[in-house]
């Protein structure tokens, strides 16, 4: 198979390596902004996901590209939310490291 | 049309279709290298400079996905409104306070070996989803605003409607978060 012959499989394998960066992201970093980008490049693997899966297997029934449209709906309210809660953390404790925030912690 | 001699030699020498291959290596590329960047940068703001980079090239990505309203969608509210969002908060909190650790403890290294394995075990598990793709049909056209509309306001109406609320929701989570509280005031009431 021709390297440019792009199918169905190649966009899967980048979200993939897309989720797989994303999930390091939030097991090795410790700064809650951080963490947050790297959720959002979970969010860009699935929307990668569901418009390959619409281009290749659905063919133009655009059920999938609706889908990345919500995604990003979705993504922009997360993204307001988390960065409430950081402003909140921040001027509360003075600090953007999860491993602060242990008030509810038992 | 008449195509300059270089190009013309190029379009010859090229299988139909490689333009797009070239271009789908050359988005996925910065993709990863900037998602490579987003979670090992020490300084957020160069973390949030990073992830303009990757979904911009996610953007491109959807040009070759024949989804021109999520491309500019993508790039409006995406990479134009949310980074922004991210640049803004950075800039307003203090950035040695939240730069100041790096890493989450000690034993940080020993994720990456988990990591490899789950990245292998995906790549393993999508090598036969190549069987699913169909081949497309020639009548098939793009997904410009009206179609995507056209199925927003049809089939999709009660998710549409659901997501304004969503949103009006966030917003107003996100005021009562941020807003700022008077002394003596108890936080949070």
């Amino acid at each position: 198979m021709n390297a440019l012959q792009i199918g169905l499989t190649h966009y899967l394998v980048l979200g993939a390596i897309l989720f797989v960066l994303g999930i390091a992201g939030l097991l090795i970093r410790r700064n809650y902004i951080t963490i947050m980008m790297a959720l959002e490049l979970i969010f860009a693997a699935a929307a990668i996901n569901f418009a390959a899966f619409d281009h290749f297997v659905w063919g133009g029934r655009f059920l999938g590209q609706s889908v990345v449209t919500f995604i990003i709906v979705v993504a922009a309210g997360e993204a307001a939310i988390g960065l409430a809660i950081l402003i909140a953390l921040f001027r509360h404790r003075h600090t953007g490291n999860v491993d602060d925030a242990r008030e509810l912690k038992g | 049309m008449a195509l300059p001699p270089l190009a013309e030699k190029l379009s010859t020498a090229l299988p139909p279709g490689a333009g797009a291959g070239i271009i789908f290596w050359i988005m996925a590329a910065l993709t990863v290298i900037g998602a490579l960047r987003v979670v090992t940068a020490k300084n957020p703001v160069h973390s949030a400079l990073a992830l303009i980079l990757t979904l911009a090239a996610v953007s491109g990505l959807y040009v070759l996905l024949e989804a021109p309203f999520v491309w500019a969608v993508q790039l409006l509210v995406y990479t134009g409104g949310v980074t922004v969002l991210y640049l803004f908060v950075i800039f307003f909190s203090d950035l040695r306070a939240l730069a100041r650790q790096r890493w989450a403890h000690k034993g940080w290294l020993w994720s990456i070996p988990g990591l490899a394995v789950l990245l292998l075990l995906l790549v393993r598990a999508l090598s036969g989803a190549g069987a699913l793709a169909r081949p497309l049909d020639p009548a098939h056209t793009t997904g410009t605003p009206g179609e995507i509309g056209k199925l927003l306001f049809g089939d999709l109406v009660i998710p549409f409607e659901l997501s304004s609320v969503l949103l009006v929701v966030a917003l107003i989570g996100a005021i009562v978060l941020a807003r700022e509280t008077k002394a003596g005031e108890e936080a949070g009431s």
